[in-house]
């Protein structure tokens, strides 16, 4: 073969110049497309959590909310004490949110309670969906408590008296989920044997004493003892008991800082109300009152606390007082 | 003379050839110019795209924290829908104290608030000073409640609100109005 014979090498090389430069070309024009739906996933998923922690807060404004929340697609969303992640974004938030660590699926079920110890110290946010199962085991002694408490009809929660509990017949029908929480609002006697029956189950068991506010959560990892301060608090608890102690331990903080916040009120209060002696007692009353409960760090102290400070707010309100909260 | 015209006839193919190659090589470039131009005005119009959708959310987060301060435990009254002002110094000290905390949570914004009535001859801004003084609350007309101004920002649209403003000491409500100056 001639390579110079009419013009055919240029024609070869010309070819072959162009496949290469058209192949960069295609290349460049496939990782530009990539990219671009990285950045688009990117976008979607911050406008998922942006948009999730709007719609909470926007129900916030509201004493008690409920709402359920279509995803656009199925997510992943991971939460734990200080955020909300997807897959390529996290988002830090300063809400007390009770949520499993893990959502799957496009559909959430949100609910918002304030928390009053005794003053309204914040706003609770819980977020769950049909595949994290509650089950409040109650007895005798404890019906009309759990009877009472008010759950949005979204959040897959049931009832059931410990007489009728069997983890055999349950054991079936809680296979398929993501998390499984067990509430007994009744004596549990044996955590241990009761985790091993629910083997290959994600299930956390909690041990709820209404008249003592304690609490004992034992999930597959440890087993923790704790308690709660309110009913908005123990709701949290039947939802997110794998972070519960951590969003306990943060709505504390922010109690305190409320503490704090009431504390210098009173402070700036007493002088301005010379003309009114009796007020200026009291409130000088409640100023130590808020000093020494903001020390408070247990459950029994703290709802001591709590009842002194009702009784004081009372007190200043029955005499025409500016009250404390 | 055959020997001639034969090279003279190879030398004008080799000249074509390459006449060929650099056709290509200009159709190549002209393509991959065109290319970029078009892959700039998508880059620009994402970019825009992106930038409006963040405009949108913080605009959406400016009104929903305007409806949420509202009903924040650290200002409003315990009880119906009012601003308590005793609250106002000691929040504005918590959120100096609680620096991060609070602008984790309020972001790049200022946030005051001033009685509008009855109406107030002066525009002096609250402090403890003020209201330890026996003309409280005549004596001053706004509280900065937060203050957290970047050192750069292209722009700073304020939304407000009229509040209920309840004094705890005498005992009386005023109107007011809430302003959130936002950072973008």
């Amino acid at each position: 073969m001639k390579l110079h014979k009419k013009g055919f090498a240029p024609a070869l090389f010309k070819w072959i110049f162009a496949v290469i430069a058209g192949a960069l070309i295609l290349v460049f024009l496939m990782s530009f497309v990539f990219k671009q739906q990285g950045t688009a996933d990117t976008l979607d998923e911050r406008k998922l959590v942006i948009g999730l922690e709007h719609q909470l807060e926007a129900l916030a404004t509201t004493d008690v909310a409920s709402k359920t929340l279509p995803l656009k697609r199925e997510t992943t969303l991971n939460f734990d004490c200080d955020g909300i992640a997807s897959k390529t974004y996290r988002k830090s938030t300063g809400k007390v949110l009770f949520a499993a660590p893990q959502l799957k699926g496009n559909i959430l079920h949100t609910w918002v309670r304030q928390w009053e110890f005794p003053f309204r110290a914040g706003t609770f946010y819980y977020v769950t969906n049909k595949n994290i199962r509650t089950l409040l085991i109650f007895d005798t002694t404890t019906l009309n408590f759990v009877r009472d408490l008010t759950i949005p009809q979204t959040f897959n929660t049931q009832l059931m008296d410990v007489s009728k509990f069997s983890a055999t017949q349950l054991l079936g029908s809680v296979r398929g989920l993501d998390t499984f929480n067990l509430i007994f609002f009744a004596p549990l006697t044996d955590a241990e044997q009761l985790l091993q029956q629910f083997q290959g189950v994600n299930i956390n068991l909690v041990e709820v004493n209404i008249k003592t506010k304690e609490v004992t959560i034992t999930t597959t990892i440890n087993t923790e003892e704790t308690y709660y301060l309110g009913e908005s608090m123990l709701y949290g608890l039947l939802f997110a008991p794998e972070n519960y102690v951590c969003l306990k331990d943060k709505a504390l903080e922010r109690h305190k800082d409320l503490l704090g916040l009431y504390e210098q009120k009173v402070t700036l209060l007493i002088p301005k109300l010379s003309t009114q002696p009796q007020c200026q007692a009291l409130l000088g009353e409640a100023q130590k009152l808020l000093r020494t409960y903001r020390t408070a760090q247990e459950n029994k102290p703290l709802h001591d606390h709590a009842k002194a400070l009702t009784q004081q707010n009372e007190n200043l309100a029955k005499n025409d007082c500016p009250t404390i909260y | 003379m055959k020997t001639s015209q034969k090279m003279i006839a190879q030398q004008s193919t080799k000249k074509k050839g390459q006449i060929q190659l650099n056709e290509t090589i200009m159709v190549l470039f002209v393509i991959v110019i065109i290319l970029f131009v078009g892959l700039f005005v998508y880059y620009k119009y994402s970019i825009a795209s992106i930038k409006e959708t963040a405009a949108t959310l913080s605009e959406e987060e400016t009104t929903i924290l305007l409806a949420a301060l509202l009903v924040l435990p650290e200002l409003r009254c315990d009880e119906g829908t009012c601003l308590d002002t005793a609250k106002f110094l000691p929040f504005k000290q918590l959120t100096e104290t609680k620096q991060l905390k609070y602008a984790q949570f309020l972001g790049s914004k200022t946030i005051t608030i001033e009685q509008v009535y009855p109406p107030m001859t002066t525009e002096t801004i609250c402090t403890q000073n003020h209201y330890q003084q026996f003309t409280y609350p005549n004596n001053c007309k706004k509280w900065i409640l937060y203050e957290n101004k970047p050192v750069k920002y292209t722009n700073n649209p304020t939304i407000s609100t009229i509040v209920s403003l309840y004094f705890p000491e005498l005992q009386e409500y005023r109107i007011g109005r809430m302003h959130i100056e936002v950072y973008l």
